[in-house]
């Protein structure tokens, strides 16, 4: 069955809805725009959609991906226009392509993840101490914090799913740029790595009131990035 | 403020998107130049409040003239609550995050007693005087609506006016007087304005009526006091489901909700006639759409609203006259795209089982009948047209479709109970348990049967209205019997408190005296009452003490039969001496069949408004 992938973002507006909410918006919005999506066999039809990641409550993103199946071709140009008439404000769609069937689900290629992450500074940060203190917090071969989890708090090494993170200050706001790991194995959340390097450096950083937005998701492989949308 | 909003409070409360506004199909209109404004409060949260279709109904009537706009409003959950006094911000629609002060209009729907606090409290988060005499023609006007209002008395100085009945047509008629009155050159007085509207049928204004007393604390009379206010102020109804404005646009929210799928009337009232319940006196006569025009809707809804359920609301579905053709179609229709079709309401009944089986689309794990009542007597008395082996033949019927849960709904505290009553209570549900050991077999293990027992309310315009409710600690008593007989690994029993079936009591039976309770019992910190975690009965017990209201006096006396009751000038069409018959009827143990399949009951609905029963189907089901 043919397989569209869609790029979308989640608006400013729309930032405190759920990955679940989220979902529904979908595929509400895709039976508004009648496409002809494939649905699961059983009692219960489910629309085959996937998501190459869930977005966290509260984060706003430039760029989304799904993956929704198809019962048979249809134009992807029809598909694109139509859904974007039918998505609720504040989710847009950016574009859209058919990908091969051979192509790996979203969840199983996408492994990176940035964002730029903007907090209130309590009092005035420096711009050099602010760089000096991220070039020792990455240089600290272990960053263990503290993560809740079900079976309570676990200690747990966030270093390894850092891939950068630079910093500046812009008023009274100082201003992350961060990449980290996504996936099953050591994937870490932006607010996870600002706190850390809030608590280590000692800085008037308050994270309690993160303003988070994913600027990219993609995949590295082999040394390479490769765009969701680029694929062979 | 939007920015404000989002950036101070939203992210440290819990359920963010209650507050989001934004959700497909709401509707935004320019600010400065649309002329009437009004802000539409629910007095509970945003998922229960979304799930009312009076709100879809008048959002889209509104929002489709272009003179006004219509946004909604509804109470905030407690951490947003303490955040938005914190920082000093007033309550805001959500559509555009407008003070309510900045609204020409705050309308409130009226669902539950138990939504009063909610309501005081909205309008204070609002900045806005809870008197009505305290508010002129600078503040909104606060009008309200819905079931509840047709006992207005408990909100009367808290409310300007209030519509009694549906509200399809006469908000039209109101907000041409508001608009009238808005753009008079000259100002006006805010009387001036409720002079005009007391004038549209089915409108109550309160302050044109006043309310003497006996020495006794009954009521010796209600009269207006204006030679222009109507004695009775009669229910407004509309005459034809079909031709009547339906939401076919209706906003889809982001989270979910209660009744998160398309809410799709197929008929308004019943005519059943069960002795407690108000619905079912207040909604009179039937009326029903076409199935031409509800399968029109279904195709529309589902266009607009991408939903992949549509649910056939009514209060009792399973009587509409054209109720397996219409599911035949929609299940045709929507079946191969995904889309389910599910019935709220079941009578327990063999043909509600064949029809539940028809649009089953999960296999859903329980069903749920409302018998009511355990014995045959008790149910005679109230007038529940069912019986044990309807109840039983439904059971089975569930049990060998493939159901192995059954809910069942009693009420305890009704008129004339007695430990026999009870027992019957107990003895259905054993022997439910006795029927899926004998259906189920090796699935037995898996047999739940839920019994749930809510305390009976005597609510206003029904034939129980004269009745007494049980005192907390008889309606404890009778949970705890219950509870010692239900004790099976089958068997789960729940119940209500009953301190809060009590205040309901006081609410759904008081007059305007009691509006002093409610202000108290608010300034104590009452709301969310019916949120078991926010009850707060002992203020409440505070609240009466300091208002010298006595409880007891409207839950738990007998109203005398030549009272003046407290709701008395508010007139749904039916005749008091049809309630006082129904009443009498009761305690003889006689029933009264449905006028759909037997004869006229003479209630008065149909002689006095302008709207008849209206059946679409011909020929009807046999009486359940």
């Amino acid at each position: 069955m043919p397989r569209a992938r869609i790029e979308f973002s989640k608006g400013d507006r729309v930032r405190f809805l759920s990955h679940l909410d989220l979902m529904k918006a979908m595929a509400r919005a895709i039976r508004r725009a009648e496409i002809p999506i494939a649905f699961s066999e059983g009692f219960n039809p489910h629309p085959k959609m996937n998501f190459a990641s869930a977005v966290a409550v509260g984060v706003s993103s430039e760029s989304e991906y799904m993956d929704i199946e198809l019962q048979h071709e249809v134009d992807i140009k029809e598909i694109v226009g139509r859904l974007a008439r039918a998505m609720p404000p504040g989710l847009d769609i950016k574009g859209g392509r058919i990908v091969p069937d051979s192509t790996p689900a979203l969840m199983a290629e996408v492994n990176r993840a940035a964002y730029h992450v903007s907090a209130p500074a309590g009092e005035p940060v420096n711009g050099e101490e602010l760089s000096a203190k991220i070039a020792h917090f990455l240089s600290t071969p272990e960053i263990v914090i503290e993560k809740r989890t079900k079976k309570g708090l676990r200690p747990k090494d966030i270093r390894p799913g850092i891939t950068h993170f630079r910093g500046s200050v812009s008023g009274e706001r100082v201003g992350f740029l961060l990449g980290t790991v996504l996936g099953s194995d050591g994937s870490v959340r932006p607010e996870e790595v600002v706190c850390a390097f809030a608590k280590q450096s000692g800085l008037p950083i308050d994270c309690d009131s993160l303003y988070i937005r994913r600027i990219s998701l993609y995949t590295e492989k082999d040394g390479k990035q490769i765009d969701p949308m680029d694929v062979n | 403020m939007r920015q404000l909003i989002g950036n101070t409070i939203l992210p440290k409360v819990i359920k963010p998107v209650r507050y989001e506004g934004n959700e497909w199909n709401s509707v935004h209109k320019e600010w400065d130049s649309t002329p009437v404004k009004i802000a539409f409060a629910f007095p509970d949260v945003y998922e229960v409040g979304m799930s009312h279709l009076g709100l879809r109904i008048l959002y889209h009537i509104v929002n489709s003239r272009e003179d006004t706009l219509m946004e909604r409003v509804f109470a905030p959950w407690v951490d947003f609550e303490e955040k938005l006094r914190e920082i000093r911000i007033p309550l805001f629609s959500l559509e555009s995050y407008k003070p309510l002060t900045e609204f020409d209009v705050m309308a409130f729907t009226l669902q539950y007693e138990m939504s009063f606090t909610n309501l005081l409290n909205i309008l204070n988060l609002g900045g806005i005087p809870l008197l009505a005499s305290d508010r002129d023609s600078r503040w909104p006007l606060v009008i309200a609506g819905g079931p509840t209002a047709f006992n207005p008395e408990p909100l009367a100085p808290f409310i300007d006016a209030f519509l009694i009945g549906e509200g399809e047509e006469a908000i039209h008629e109101i907000i041409d007087v508001i608009k009238k009155w808005k753009q008079s050159p000259g100002g006006y007085q805010k009387r001036e304005l409720l002079t005009d509207l007391v004038r549209i049928p089915g409108v109550y204004v309160p302050e044109f009526y006043d309310v003497t007393y006996h020495a006794d604390g009954t009521i010796k009379e209600v009269v207006p006091n204006v030679s222009f206010a109507p004695a009775h102020v009669v229910k407004r109804i509309v005459r034809n489901l079909d031709t009547v404005d339906f939401p076919t646009g209706p906003i889809v929210p982001f989270t979910e909700i209660v009744h998160d799928r398309i809410m799709l009337e197929v008929l308004r009232g019943c005519s059943r006639g069960c002795r407690f319940c108000q619905a079912g006196m207040i909604y009179r006569p039937v009326r029903e759409k076409k199935p031409e025009t509800i399968l029109q809707q279904a195709s529309t809804l589902v266009k607009n609203t991408g939903y992949d359920e549509i649910s056939l609301t009514s209060l009792s579905t399973g009587d509409y006259t054209c109720v397996q053709g219409v599911l035949e179609s929609l299940v045709d229709r929507y079946g191969p795209v995904g889309v389910g079709i599910s019935l709220p309401s079941l009578r327990a009944d063999s043909f509600s089982v064949e029809l539940a089986k028809q649009v089953q689309r999960v296999r859903k794990t329980t069903l749920t009948f409302a018998p009511e009542a355990g014995t045959q007597r008790l149910r005679d008395v109230i007038n529940k047209g069912v019986t044990e082996k309807n109840l039983m033949e439904a059971v089975e019927g569930a049990f060998r479709a493939g159901w192995t849960g059954v809910k069942l709904y009693f009420m305890i505290g009704l008129p004339t109970e007695d430990k026999a009553d009870l027992d019957g209570i107990a003895d259905l549900a054993y022997k439910v348990v006795d029927l899926g050991r004998d259906i189920l077999g090796s699935r037995f293990g898996r047999l739940k049967v839920t019994v749930s027992a809510s305390s009976f309310v005597p609510k206003a315009h029904t034939p129980f209205q004269w009745v007494p409710q049980d005192s907390i600690d008889t309606l404890k008593e009778k949970q705890h019997y219950l509870a010692r007989r239900l004790k099976h690994r089958r068997i789960v029993f729940n119940w209500h408190d009953a301190r809060l079936s009590s205040i309901e009591a006081v609410f759904a039976r008081g007059g305007r005296r009691v509006a002093a309770a409610l202000e108290k019992a608010w300034r104590l910190g009452c709301k969310f009452d019916s949120w078991t975690d926010h009850f707060k009965f002992d203020k409440w017990i505070q609240a009466f003490a300091e208002t010298g209201i006595d409880p007891a006096f409207y839950a738990n006396r007998p109203f005398g039969k030549d009272e003046v009751l407290p709701w008395d000038h508010i007139d749904t069409g039916i005749n008091k001496e049809f309630l006082a018959s129904e009443y009498e009827k009761a305690f003889r143990g006689e029933t009264t069949s449905d006028c759909r399949y037997d004869k006229c009951t003479d209630c008065g609905v149909c002689q006095k408004l302008p709207a008849a029963v209206d059946l679409k189907g011909g020929a009807v089901n046999a009486p359940g």
